[in-house]
């Protein structure tokens, strides 16, 4: 019994543990019944509650807001701007028909045992409250053949546990229950692991360097450390070192752990040094690749009024024109080798033309080097 | 005629020049109104910058994590969207608005907000609260990084609990809470809110134990501000050589204390100006030098008091309680000046909670020195009396009703020690009093005081150093007789000449 000059209250009603969703009602004995009210605090909020009188016993019922939050919600009556008595519920969440919340991610994990998908379960009770601390929770996850039952007990309003991949690729199923209550079905993705290192050959139509073919570089299967083929569209790198210290790429993405890589040859005899990589993963072996001549030879003629510098007879491997497109370049120099200018054209129907102004070269004699599919020439040129 | 022409003719002139005065005038403000308001930095548009409005005191335990390592990123952001969902919470209560829950509380965890704040609504009740420290743990982390759950230990709330805007009840409380926190649309959200634990009220600090009584009871004093710069001495006014020579003559006139003023807003609220701050401890550093006892009295200016505005506060002052505690300068603190003068205009409750409150959290972070807070006079100085270490209170009434208003005190607050922070009087003869004041009716005013303070042994600090050429507006208004005469509380006069009153304490 509380009492002071304004009012004296006694609590009829000594319960400290409900369950939610029960109706809870607090009764007082009270020598006041005007303006007394009691002030609930729960973790959502605080509210007033206005009593019951009857006679001598104020009686406060519980708000929803109130009755159905599990935890600890605490009371004080209030009178006079003073609380006069005060206490606490704790409100225990209610096990009738549960929800079960459940998390999973990542949902893409590689294999190999190493990486793994974490489980999150959050039970609640029909209230919206999370079960007590040590729930038993059911999860299965099924990977191939296998289908693996565990549990784990609920701590700090969660279940959780890590799911490990396996060595194989595949996908992982996963579901919860608890009392009868299932969760849906969730899946993981487990991706290969990193690739290990592979081998490449090359395929080509030719072995001349016409700068018209293309030379396909391939690899075989890549696979990671478990032999999963590594996944589709995993991009390969394909550096060519030429014999000229060139450095040439291809690229291309891997189908079913094989990947290609397609480029011209070249237009003049090289040898080639290919490696793939997956780039910050693996390599493959070098390969040696050896381009021959396919042009032997050119005539240059000059026109006879030295306006037009003709290059000829440009053949490829079997006599045939060359291909449009191959570069042809002339150098005009004076004899003592001072540098006049350097012009570029390319072939078209097997030939090239480089035409020279009168307003540009004055007279004199220079030396004309024309060079083209790794074939130099030099001519003399008079203009008088 | 003659006579007449001549009128007509000067009128004619004046009122040909009136009109081109009044076409000049008119292009001139035209012109000058079409180059105003163009300023070029709002061309842009630039968002302001956002200053924090709800900065309870945070402190993380990281340890036992069950989960992923957490990053430093993620755990700001956590913490960023935990506490906005404290402070859209008690604005919704306090203004029963759904306002920002849907940003920081998920679907299911909105709709019990919604239903409370419906109820409170419906029956007119609102409450006022804010939450001044958390303690949350890391319990889990989920390994996608999107899942969070903490126990957020002894968090310490104030509530004010209002039904048809008349306050109930008002309380304390330190209640632990489970949260888990799940990461959508870039936002942390709570979704689950258990309370484990309630009703522990908070241990009120107490009081100093071994208050050193004896360096208060030597208290002689001054209130100080530099002559040029009354009640702005901080800033770019701010000079450490015009400090050194007030602090000599402060020593010279023999006396051992100085009672200086940290204004609240332009210290920079709850980010504190780290200028001003350094300035502030040069000021102790320098009265260290004379060996003299810094009084440092807080949150001048402030005047908001509103709960929402609380943990701002409490940020502010603990910056500048953190930096200066270990200073040997400083003696102890005033939490605010003359708070009582804010009751009627903001509600005593409203004061007295805050002041409460306020003390309450320096004492955490300052158990050493004692604090007090300056009440404008003797009866108002029993408020709160036994939560200070020493009571304070000012003085400018009749001298010779002194001693009796000090014995009531005493009376009323035996067992603390007193001391009288403020007593002084204008010297200032004009206008506005005609002519009455003078120098020696001040001289006579402070002898009477002292004869109390004598035969009382009160520690004491007068009002002021100097006459001040300025005084803001914000310190007495506007009104002429009042600013006049708060110009004239000085020792020394405008050119830094003893007045009369000086004999009277440097005998003594």
């Amino acid at each position: 019994m509380v009492s002071n000059e304004n009012g004296s209250f006694q609590l009829l009603t000594p319960v400290t543990e409900v369950v939610a969703g029960h109706a809870i009602t607090v009764k007082f004995r009270a020598n006041v019944v005007d303006d007394v009210y009691l002030l609930l605090n729960n973790a959502t909020g605080s509210t007033l509650v206005p009593p019951n009188v009857e006679g001598d016993t104020l009686s406060y019922t519980f708000p929803s807001s109130f009755k159905n939050k599990a935890g600890i919600c605490s009371w004080n009556l209030v009178y006079n701007g003073l609380s006069h008595e005060e206490g606490q519920l704790n409100i225990l969440p209610n096990n009738s028909y549960p929800v079960l919340e459940t998390y999973l991610g990542p949902r893409s994990i590689s294999a190999g045992n190493r990486d793994f998908s974490m489980l999150v379960i959050a039970p609640t009770d029909s209230y919206d409250n999370p079960l007590l601390d040590s729930t038993r929770i059911d999860y299965s996850f099924q990977f191939k053949e296998a289908i693996q039952n565990e549990f784990v007990y609920t701590k700090n309003l969660i279940g959780w546990e890590r799911i490990f991949s396996p060595k194989e690729s595949g996908q992982i199923l996963v579901a919860a229950s608890y009392d009868n209550v299932n969760s849906k079905e969730f899946v993981t993705k487990v991706y290969p692991s990193i690739p290990t290192d592979f081998r490449i050959i090359f395929e080509r139509n030719h072995k001349f360097a016409d700068g018209n073919q293309q030379i396909a570089f391939i690899t075989d299967i890549i696979k990671d450390e478990f032999g999963n083929v590594i996944t589709d569209g995993t991009m390969v790198t394909f550096n060519i070192e030429s014999s000229e210290n060139m450095i040439l790429q291809t690229v291309g993405t891997t189908l079913n752990g094989i990947a290609k890589g397609k480029i011209l040859h070249p237009n003049k005899e090289q040898r080639w040094n290919v490696t793939a990589y997956v780039i910050g993963a693996a390599q493959s072996n070098t390969l040696v690749v050896d381009f021959e001549k396919a042009i032997k030879s050119f005539d240059i003629e000059i026109s006879k009024d030295s306006t037009t510098v003709f290059v000829k007879n440009m053949k490829s491997f079997m006599q045939q024109l060359v291909p449009d497109g191959i570069p042809i370049t002339m150098i005009i120099s004076k004899p003592n080798g001072e540098l006049i200018e350097t012009k570029t054209t390319t072939t078209r129907f097997g030939k090239g033309s480089f035409s020279l102004t009168k307003d540009f070269l004055i007279k004199g004699s220079y030396e004309i080097r024309i060079e083209s599919a790794g074939i130099t020439k030099t001519e003399n040129l008079e203009i008088e | 005629m003659r006579l007449n022409r001549t009128i007509y003719q000067t009128l004619l002139i004046i009122s040909f020049l009136a009109l081109n005065a009044l076409i000049i005038f008119g292009i001139s403000a035209v012109w000058s109104y079409l180059n105003s308001g163009a300023d070029r930095s709002k061309m842009l548009h630039l968002p302001e910058k956002l200053t924090a409005s709800y900065l309870p005191k945070v402190q993380w335990n990281l340890e036992n994590n069950e989960g992923r390592p957490i990053e430093e990123q993620t755990l700001n952001e956590i913490e960023r969207d935990y506490v906005k969902s404290w402070q859209v919470k008690s604005i919704a209560l306090e203004t029963n608005n759904r306002y920002g829950i849907s940003d920081y509380f998920t679907d299911s965890a909105r709709v019990k907000l919604y239903d409370l704040i419906e109820l409170n609504q419906s029956q007119n009740i609102t409450i006022k609260t804010t939450s001044i420290k958390h303690n949350p743990k890391l319990e889990f982390y989920s390994a996608d990084g999107k899942l969070a759950v903490l126990t957020d230990h002894n968090v310490e709330h104030y509530q004010e609990t209002y039904l048809q805007d008349r306050l109930l009840h008002s309380q304390n409380s330190t209640n632990t809470y489970q949260i888990l926190l799940l990461l959508e649309d870039g936002f942390w959200r709570v979704r689950h809110m258990v309370q484990m634990d309630a009703g522990k009220k908070k241990n009120i600090a107490n009081t100093i134990q071994n208050l050193d009584e004896s360096l208060l009871s030597k208290v002689k004093g001054v209130n100080y501000y530099p002559k040029d710069h009354a009640w702005d001495m901080f800033g770019s006014n701010f000079k450490d050589s015009i400090i050194y020579k007030d602090f000599k003559k402060i020593k010279d006139l023999g006396l051992n204390s100085i009672r200086i003023f940290v204004p609240y807003e332009s210290f920079g609220k709850a980010e504190v100006d780290s200028v001003k701050l350094g300035q502030l401890s040069t000021t102790l550093d320098i009265a260290q030098k004379f060996n003299l006892k810094v009084i440092v009295t807080l949150f001048d200016f402030y005047g908001d008091y509103g709960i929402q505005d609380w943990t701002l506060t409490h940020r502010h002052a603990e910056q500048i309680v953190e930096a200066l505690k270990n200073h040997e300068a400083l003696l102890g603190w005033d939490l605010k000046n003359e708070p009582d003068l804010d009751f009627e205009s903001r509600g005593k409750s409203n004061v007295l909670a805050w002041l409460r409150n306020t003390l309450e959290e320096i004492k955490e972070w300052d158990s050493e020195h004692p604090i007090t807070i300056g009440w404008s006079n003797a009866k108002a100085a029993q408020n709160l009396s036994e939560e200070v270490d020493y009571v304070s209170f000012h003085y400018y009434l009749d001298p010779d009703n002194f001693t009796e208003v000090y014995s009531l005190l005493k009376t009323a607050v035996p067992d603390k020690p007193i001391v009288l922070q403020e007593y002084g009087y204008s010297s200032y003869s004009g206008f506005w009093n005609a002519y009455m004041g003078s120098e020696r009716k001040q001289s006579s005013y402070f002898k009477k005081i002292q004869e109390g303070i004598e035969s009382q042994g009160i520690p004491s600090i007068f009002w002021t150093l100097y006459d001040f050429d300025l005084v803001p507006n914000s310190v007495v208004g506007r009104l002429p007789w009042r600013k006049s005469k708060q110009k004239y509380f000085g020792l020394l006069d405008k050119n830094g000449n003893p007045k009369e009153v000086v004999k009277v304490i440097v005998d003594k």
